[in-house]
């Protein structure tokens, strides 16, 4: 279960971490750059149900309607601002 | 290995004539392939020429010019994105074919018999979602011809809109019933534009109380419906329709001539999605327009995104098609001609080398509207349901399947929808009998044919799906499959005209024969006098791939091609010197007369003199055909040699 208390920098790599491996994005996730677009990093529009239901499910928050905005989940830095604002209004 | 020893034994051996040199073009970048070839041809005493594949067509052309190749052997999927006419010339062409007058166009539908379904395996069809949703389904042909003016469009067909009367349509759709089927598809572009035929139409479907479903997923012009015609067609039985928005741009409906108001379509949508929800509505729009600006591609998501519920919107990249006013658009505002040739093997979903707005944009685009819009669970938990009731759970998972390669149960999983509540609920209509005998059905309404015993035999070939191979060489996976109804049109028609004279035998790609080594058997066991073919300019590398692989293994029958990839390209196709000629527009009343001119030559192409005496079709003369074939260049597909030695 997710709490407040996340670390942004661990939640950073940890998104790096299932993103890459998710999608083979790149063979060393680390080097994954956070302020890029996702779609320019190989995920595909498809791809996106499936990075919703895993976020969802992995952090254990709720994704309304609303949230569902492309600039939300456009890069790795604007997932981890979107997880951590949904963590802390949990 | 060992494939290679054969393939350079086939090319060598007698079987190809025409080598003008000692030099052998093998098209390949594998070292191993290419290490094994140059083997074998060293071993034969000629010399290789190793043409990557990785080049782009006017380079392959460049080295095959300067090295005077008269011989090139590939692999198949290396020529899926190539032109293959282009390369089987080895030096630039600039003779026209002959064009005779053109043909008039039919102007009494009604005259033309109800096509003959017994001529095709009705059970796989049936069997499959075609371009409507539903499986158990007749798909029909009511109009043709249109009379707009969009510049996107090959504008193939006349300007003048013809359409069946009333009475004859419903004729086709009460023998179908009879026999038990429930789902009918039009399959017209603009079912609705005459109003008074397509009312009486739905009057009497209600009159004679058809309980039946009404697909049109190939679009009614949505700007000139009326409330009453809505609420008249729906009861009718309208559960499908496709609306074609293009653009929401005013400016650019205007340059692109198709002229749509877009606030009556907009009314009438609303009207449909508000009164009855019910009715499963697709949308089709494009960006990418030459002059295109990101607020007005925004617009078109706008337009979309305000109606509550698309069940299935569709954002397609324009496709500019050579020999149309869009080409012209384009070429003035700076896309090469280069370019658009280049784009032509391209799918409806990807990018393209023609867009000005950027690739970065684009799949920003389309990523926005998928998430914003199609994975919004409101809109799911809306039309899944719904679609539940109205189509099988199995249709359903083909539509998604071939909409977004994405299957059902991933959705309904997303949205959290409860799905045994909706399953098959009651607005699904089922035929009443089972497929095998509504086949029995249809092989009984239709007369049993008798040819005489010198019939002429010809092989009608749907080329406008692929083989499975195919379609994962060419990572195409578009599984919807229409019944071939131009072919069996064509074939009705000169059923009635020349009764047993001509044994017509149509086959689809991927139904018939799912290979190229059963589409030898089938010519083979059938031994056409004459091979016609249909495709759509999609499927034109593939066209021509067949075409050569037919001369390859070594028959020798004209091969004519007609549909809208023949009548937009005669030119260009009637290059390929492996075809003989071309039907240009509609096929009935040219493919008789040919026909009839065959019979009267042996079953053999009459002469010149003949030939331009029938209007419609377009041919290279004997003469000028010699000059292109000297400068032909034979092409080998080397991973189909096993079905050719």
């Amino acid at each position: 279960m997710a709490t407040v208390t996340i670390e942004r920098a661990q939640l950073v790599e940890e998104l790096k971490k299932y993103l890459s491996e998710r999608f083979f994005l790149t063979d060393d996730y680390r080097t994954l750059p956070i302020d890029e677009s996702i779609l320019d990093l190989g995920v595909e529009s498809l791809d996106f149900i499936q990075v919703l239901e895993d976020i969802k499910e992995i952090y254990h928050i709720v994704i309304d309607d609303d949230d569902v905005l492309f600039e939300n989940f456009e890069t790795v830095n604007k997932i981890a601002d979107f997880i951590l604002q949904k963590v802390i209004n949990l | 290995m060992g494939r290679e020893v054969d393939v350079i034994n086939f090319a060598l051996d007698g079987k190809i004539d025409g080598l003008k040199n000692n030099l052998i073009g093998i098209m390949s970048d594998n070292a191993e392939e290419i290490g094994e070839y140059q083997k074998q041809i060293d071993a034969r005493g000629f010399e290789p020429v190793i043409v990557d594949p990785g080049l782009e067509n006017d380079q392959i052309q460049s080295l095959l010019e300067e090295r005077q190749l008269s011989l090139l052997l590939s692999r198949n999927d290396y020529l899926s994105d190539k032109s293959i006419p282009d390369l089987m010339l080895s030096k630039r062409v600039d003779l026209k074919p002959e064009v005779t007058v053109k043909r008039p166009q039919i102007l009494d539908l009604d005259s033309l018999p109800i096509p003959d379904r017994s001529l095709i395996n009705n059970s796989f069809y049936l069997d499959r979602i075609g371009h409507g949703m539903t499986k158990n389904k007749i798909s029909l042909m009511t109009s043709r011809g249109c009379p707009f003016k969009c510049i996107y469009c090959h504008k193939l067909w006349p300007k003048n809109n013809v359409i069946r009367s009333a009475e004859n349509m419903f004729e086709e759709v009460k023998l179908y019933y009879g026999f038990g089927v429930r789902n009918f598809v039009i399959l017209d572009d603009i079912f609705n534009l005459n109003v008074k035929v397509s009312t009486n139409f739905f009057k009497l479907i209600l009159k004679h109380k058809l309980d039946i479903n009404i697909q049109f997923p190939n679009g009614l012009r949505g700007d000139i419906l009326a409330f009453d015609y809505i609420d008249l067609m729906i009861e009718a039985g309208t559960i499908e329709i496709n609306f074609a928005l293009e653009t929401g741009s005013e400016r650019l409906q205007k340059l692109i001539r198709k002229n749509l108001k877009l606030e009556k379509l907009h009314r009438n949508v609303q009207y449909i999605t508000e009164k009855y929800p019910h009715v499963v509505l697709e949308f089709n729009s494009m960006v990418g327009f030459p002059t295109e600006t990101e607020e007005e591609a925004m617009m078109t998501l706008d337009f979309i995104k305000s109606i509550k519920w698309i069940d299935f919107p569709y954002i397609h990249i324009l496709k500019i098609y050579p020999n149309t006013e869009m080409e012209h658009l384009a070429l003035e505002n700076g896309i090469s001609k280069e370019t658009i040739l280049k784009s032509q093997h391209k799918g409806y979903q990807e990018l393209s080398d023609t867009l000005q707005l950027s690739h970065d944009f684009i799949k920003k685009y389309r990523t926005k509207f998928f998430i914003e819009y199609f994975l919004r669970k409101e809109r799911l938990r809306h039309v899944i349901p719904r679609q539940l009731r109205a189509f099988t759970e199995d249709e359903l998972n083909e539509k998604y399947t071939t909409y977004q390669s994405r299957d059902l149960n991933s959705l309904i999983r997303f949205a959290g929808i409860d799905k045994d509540q909706y399953t098959n609920g009651k607005d699904y209509k089922k035929n009443i009998q089972q497929l095998e005998v509504i086949d029995k059905k249809i092989k009984a309404h239709f007369p049993t044919k008798k040819y005489k015993k010198d019939a002429m035999k010809v092989l009608l070939m749907d080329l406008s799906t692929y083989t499975s191979k195919e379609a994962e060489t060419v990572k195409d996976s578009y599984k919807v499959v229409e019944a071939p109804l131009g072919l069996m049109y064509l074939q009705t028609y000169v059923n009635k005209k020349l009764p047993g004279q001509v044994e017509g035998k149509i086959i689809k790609a991927g139904v018939d024969f799912d290979n190229f080594a059963d589409l030898r058997k089938i010519l083979q066991e059938f031994q056409p006098d004459m091979v016609g073919i249909r495709t759509l300019s999609y499927y034109r590398n593939y066209l021509h791939k067949v075409v050569l692989l037919i001369r390859q293994w070594d028959f020798k029958m004209p091969i004519v091609l007609g549909g809208p990839y023949a009548t937009s390209n005669y030119e260009s196709i009637l290059k390929d010197t492996n075809i003989d000629l071309v039907v240009i527009g509609e096929g009935e009343l040219t493919y008789l007369e040919l026909l009839e001119k065959m019979i009267q030559n042996n079953k053999k192409l009459p002469d010149d003199e003949v030939l331009k005496t029938i209007p419609g079709i377009a041919y290279f003369k004997k003469q000028d055909k010699k000059i292109i074939q000297s400068y032909s260049r034979n092409l080998i597909l080397s991973e189909e040699i096993y079905t050719t030695i």
